[in-house]
């Protein structure tokens, strides 16, 4: 028989809400940063809400209005990857940029060029129902 | 089954048991889906 292990809303919230508390545990604003590639090219850096997540509902928490939106980037280059971090640098998330929903960051372009604002408009993240889902 | 089934048994059964396993995890990875816009600020020449 297939395996497909179950995970029920209680438990789905607990872990959701564990990996989105982590970003702002130490009681200051997350980071999520863009780069070309993770630890090569810092393109934009915004500033997250505090807390950054609202509660989690059947294993979904979405991300409150950022602190700081329509940052400058600070450098020019092709979007392709995503780190959300503490303010102390601890990477809690990550994920791919692109243009669709097939990216976990979905932008309008992924052409960005220094001195462009970058807003982030929506974020959710999401602890899946069973290991079929993965 | 008898007591004496049981002991003769006893070492087919063992030999039977499967190979102990990790228990079956889910892999707990989220999903994260975000969207943004880049709003270009290059001057128009």
């Amino acid at each position: 028989m297939a395996k497909n292990v179950g995970l029920y809303s209680t438990p789905r919230n607990a872990a959701c809400d564990a990996i989105v508390d982590l970003i702002d545990a130490d009681g200051n604003m997350g980071r999520l940063k863009i780069y070309d590639t993770i630890d090569t090219t810092l393109l934009a850096e915004i500033h997250l809400g505090n807390p950054s997540f609202g509660a989690s509902t059947a294993g979904v928490a979405t991300g409150n209005s950022v602190s700081a939106n329509e940052t400058s980037a600070v450098n020019t280059g092709t979007a392709a990857e995503f780190v959300i971090e503490s303010q102390a640098g601890t990477r809690i998330l990550s994920g791919t940029v692109g243009v669709g929903s097939d990216f976990d960051l979905n932008f309008n372009t992924v052409s960005i060029n220094q001195g462009d604002a970058v807003n982030i408009n929506t974020m959710t993240v999401t602890v899946p129902e069973t290991s079929a889902t993965l | 089954m008898t007591k004496e089934n049981i002991e003769n048994n006893k070492v087919d059964v063992i030999k039977r048991q499967p190979p102990l396993k990790k228990a079956t995890t889910l892999g707990v990875v989220p999903n994260i889906s975000l969207t943004g816009i880049v709003i270009s600020k290059k001057k128009e020449v």
